[in-house]
């Protein structure tokens, strides 16, 4: 059968999904249906297909996955590479296209090639994995939601395939595929906490509302796209699917660029200072070259030679290699990091803010008190409630089953025994009660009511009160109003317990009966903490993460949650105050403030945006729908695996394990990847930056270039490879201890500090092998009569080449701690082989015939004494620079 | 042994900058001192690397006069 299409008054009624939403919500069913042109018979596939070309399909997706290209080109571009690929371009005309013929020598070129293939391969090899297990998360969840279609009847269908008008059938644990009306409903309750933050289940009916509602999540008879069935069953239509739901109205406002965060602030601000270094360098050292020695083209090809040197081109590999590093121990603790450089922002955060329901609770309803009318612990209270949830046979709702795991040990096992049910009467929405009537083996029988406590008032004659059974008076009443009152202000859903003992009536049970009955007291419900989330906040605040609660949830409960955390609640700050308040006021307020309640998601996000305009960095840990602009904000964004889609999508980090102490793993794994990054920024930039002292000492006062080009290099590229183990080193314990951060201008200072203790020791080989091992090996002082000066040259240029490669590979032990190197702390047995194999290998090197094909000579025994003099001095020395740098900044790393 | 020859630019030069080096390094000491007690931590810098022995000795002497009372405490 065709079916009509949507009326043209229908189309401008739906300019926005608001508006259609409120009016739906007012209609009847035969107007909704004829508004969509359906029947409960569902659209057939002609109009199904004609409605997805004009609304599109029912998804919201975020984020689209990057293209091969753009992820290959990531990996291989960046300001580090940009450079050497100039270099080696300009090296590459120089020294292969405008070479004279039979001068043609790519060499250099190669080498710097290699450098860029190697760094760029890793950091790209790194990234995929990282992806793909990201992918396979996402892969593993499928949905599918139940509707009618005119061809199949009642059948199951991708949510995606969901369109404006269809008829959707929910039942207890579906997901709500779109935004909906209820056209018909049993015992509807769902659970909209993604949505709004509220942990309870709301109850939702089919009666069109006779007065529009202000926003349509107070429509009663509305439900939205993320939330889901708690209990009971529906029949909708679907008013908005994908981009037009309230769900896609969120997702909308993710799209576009993600700020940057701490770490691409970091990363930027790094290579800015090690760029402006090289740039300002180079051009000095060929200059000062060029004037001494006048062969302006060599002192071309030193200069860029010394350029190669002073650019950190391994930096991105090492950066990505720590944070796959760091994101695969994570994946051991049962934990996805979609970002990489999410890791690094892990250990950096100070502020972790965090959603409530869901995350530090359970998301589901615990007894949390059995109290009697006076409002003390009673057993008693218990075991009634116990019998009247036990041996009701209608549909347990979240309070039964609630109140029965409550009660699985003894004596309420054995009461199934004890007792026999004699009738019951059930649950309805308008009496808000149930009832049940069981008889003892004594042969008593008892009538016992459980409901909302004005019910139970209206239906309750007597009280239990102070150890007897009074009349239920007027001081009584709002004594009891008053604990209810009190309970709710705690933020615990309420419920009275009442019964009657040998009712008169036996047999048939009807509503009538629940009258004159004796209130003993009440059941209170909380959404409680998860186990791990106090020890869980105690254990990052000792890491110095100060955490917060955001919630769309009331202040009360939010209270009474934060407090069982152990969270210094004091003022709870809502939506409507923090509304209320300039960004100046708002910017003093989040520093004074731990708990934010009744939020909306863009306050969320305010206060996240605020947190980090103060200088934190902020993590943000939600699984709902209101939380994803706030993550999308944060620094870092963390998200459990029971979060909606638009969550998970929105998450840096995701939790598949409900244990929250694996934030703290994560902090202390993060902070461990940003050591490691550091280490290997501050030793190769104080490296350099003392090679550049000691090249331009060279350049004034010798008569040679101190090491040729080709040396230069490989002695870079030597020591490249033995950082690549740097990932896989140990950090202190003290230094994971504090959040770590970016600072260039740390970088600076470490480089003016550490960078002249190597190069002293550069002079001192300069000396040594000039004055030294040079005349004695080659026969004179240079340029003396008799002197072979080309051994003369070679011979110095091995000795430094030798010294440096030792020296700078030392610098790793000397820099990765500010203890005492290899005695109080040692490197892991990976950095130590890679370190130990570079000096085995640069030390062979000019003993071999590749040595001596790029113009080394073998050291004379003399030089190893020397050697090992200078080395100790440079430790001492390096050990004294260090013990002052601390003392200045602190900090060593 | 130490072979020059007529290099005295090179050694002169070589030398001068590693005195200068090592002076600018131990310059730390009496200036990260000084930065201790609360005073310049540069001003002191720049006047212990000119003026080293004086800058060392003037430091050494509080430090030593501090932990003899200290001790006396």
């Amino acid at each position: 059968m065709k079916k009509q299409p949507v009326s043209a008054a229908a189309r401008r009624g739906m300019s926005t999904g608001a508006q259609r939403l409120l009016r739906s919500s007012m209609m009847d069913t035969g107007a909704l249906l004829g508004e969509y042109g359906n029947t409960c018979a569902g659209y057939d596939e002609e109009t199904v297909l004609a409605r997805r070309g004009q609304y599109g399909r029912n998804e919201t997706s975020v984020e689209k996955p990057e293209p091969f290209y753009k992820k290959l080109s990531e990996a291989f571009i960046n300001p580090f590479t940009v450079v050497l690929f100039i270099l080696a371009a300009i090296l590459f005309l120089t020294d292969v296209a405008f070479a004279a013929p039979g001068k043609k020598d790519p060499s250099t070129v190669i080498i710097i090639a290699v450098m860029v293939l190697i760094s760029g391969t890793l950091r790209f090899v790194q990234e995929a994995r990282s992806d793909s297990a990201a992918a396979k998360l996402r892969n593993m969840v499928h949905t599918s939601a139940t509707v009618s279609r005119a061809a199949t009847g009642k059948t199951d269908i991708p949510i995606s395939d969901i369109v404006p008008g269809d008829i959707v059938y929910l039942a207890a644990g579906d997901m709500v595929p779109a935004d909906v009306r209820v056209l018909s409903c049993k015992d509807l309750f769902i659970g909209q906490s993604s949505i709004t933050g509220e942990s309870a289940p709301v109850e939702k009916t089919a009666a069109p509302l006779a007065k529009a509602e202000s926003a349509p999540l107070e429509c009663s008879n509305l439900a939205f796209m993320g939330s889901n069935v708690v209990s009971g069953s529906a029949v909708c239509i679907a008013v908005a699917t994908g981009g037009g739901t309230s769900f896609g109205a969120v997702a909308k406002s993710l799209a576009g660029k993600r700020a940057a965060t701490s770490f691409d602030k970091g990363v930027d601000a790094v290579s800015r200072v090690l760029i402006r270094f090289m740039l300002c360098m180079v051009p000095v050292v060929f200059l000062i070259n060029g004037f001494t020695d006048g062969d302006w083209l060599e002192a071309f090809m030193f200069a860029v030679s010394v350029a190669v040197g002073l650019t950190p081109e391994m930096l991105p590999m090492i950066v990505t290699t720590n944070l796959a590093k760091g994101a695969a121990a994570m994946a051991k603790k049962k934990t996805i990091v979609k970002r990489l450089d999410a890791m690094q922002n892990f250990g950096a955060m100070d502020v972790l803010c965090t959603d409530k329901t869901g995350t530090i609770t359970k998301d589901k309803v615990v007894l949390e008190r059995y109290l009697d009318v006076e409002g003390n612990e009673d057993e008693r209270v218990l075991r009634h409630a116990f019998l009247n949830s036990y041996f009701q046979t209608g549909l347990k709702n979240l309070m039964d089953v609630a109140v029965i795991n409550h009660a699985k040990s003894e004596p309420y096992l054995s009461m199934k025994e004890q007792y026999t049910k004699v009738d019951e009467i059930p649950f309805d929405f308008g009496r808000r009660r149930m009832s049940v009537v069981v008889r003892d083996s004594g042969g008593k029988t008892q009538l016992i009511t459980k409901g909302a406590v004005e019910e139970m008032l209206a239906i309750s004659s007597y009280a239990e009160y102070k150890g007897r059974i009074v009349r239920l008076t007027d001081e009584v009443r709002s004594e009891v109003y008053e604990t209810a009152k009190r309970l709710s202000g705690e933020g615990l859903r309420v419920l009275a317990v009442a019964q009657r003992t040998n009712p008169p009536v036996e047999g048939v049970f009807s509503v009538r009966d629940e009258s004159d009955m004796v209130l003993i007291g009440y059941l209170a419900f909380l959404d409680p903490p998860k186990e791990t989330a106090a020890s869980a906040i105690k254990a990052l605040r000792s890491y110095g993460v100060d955490v917060k609660v955001l919630t769309g949830d009331g202040g009360a409960v939010t209270k009474n949650v934060c407090g069982k955390v152990g969270l210094s609640v004091g003022r709870v700050l809502l939506g409507s105050e923090i509304d209320r308040m300039d960004d100046a006021a708002l910017t003093s307020a989040v520093e004074e403030t731990s708990v934010f309640a009744k939020l909306t998601p863009p306050q969320k996000a305010r206060i996240v945006r605020v947190l980090r305009q103060n200088g934190h960095v902020t993590g943000f840990m939600g699984d709902g729908i209101n939380d994803a602009p706030a993550m999308r904000t944060a620094d870092v964004a963390v998200s459990v695996d029971t979060a909606v889609d638009i969550a998970k999508e929105s998450a840096d980090i995701i939790l598949l394990e409900k244990d929250l102490m694996v934030l703290e793993q994560g902090v202390v794994e993060g902070r461990r990847v940003f050591g490691n990054i550091i280490k290997y920024i501050k030793m190769t930039a104080s490296s350099n930056f003392g090679n550049m002292f000691s090249v331009l000492a060279a350049s004034v006062f010798l008569p040679f270039l101190p090491m040729r080009p080709i040396q230069l290099l490989l002695l870079n590229m030597i020591y490249d490879a033995s950082c690549i183990a740097i990932p896989w080193d140990n950090m202190d314990y003290d230094y994971l201890k504090t959040p770590r951060k970016w600072d260039a201008s740390s970088i600076s200072s470490f480089m003016a500090w550490l960078g002249p203790t190597s190069s002293v020791f550069d002079i001192v080989t300069y000396i040594v092998m000039f004055f030294f091992i040079c005349p004695a090996a080659a026969g004179g002082a240079y340029g003396a009569a008799g002197t072979d000066r080309s051994l003369f040259i070679s011979l110095f240029n091995t000795g430094w080449f030798v010294e440096s490669l030792w020296s700078q590979t030392l610098v790793i032990h000397m820099i990765r701690t500010p203890k005492v190197p290899f005695i109080e702390s040692h490197a892991s047995p990976p950095l130590l082989f890679s370190t130990s194999a570079a000096i085995a290998a640069g030390t062979m090197v000019p003993f071999t015939a590749f040595g001596r094909i790029i113009g080394m000579s073998p050291l004379p025994a003399e030089y190893f004494p020397w050697l090992a003099v200078i080395l100790l001095c440079y430790m001492m020395l390096a050990t004294f620079v260090k013990k002052m740098y601390r003392k200045k900044y602190v900090e060593l790393l | 042994m130490m072979v020059i020859g007529t290099n005295t630019f090179t050694a002169a030069g070589l030398f001068a900058v590693l005195a200068a080096m090592l002076l600018g390094l131990f310059s730390t000491y009496p200036a990260v001192k000084a930065g201790e007690r609360g005073k310049s931590f540069l001003k002191w810098y720049i006047f212990s690397f000119f003026f080293f022995p004086v800058a060392l000795a003037a430091t050494v002497r509080r430090e030593t006069g501090e932990s003899g009372n200290a001790s006396e405490k």
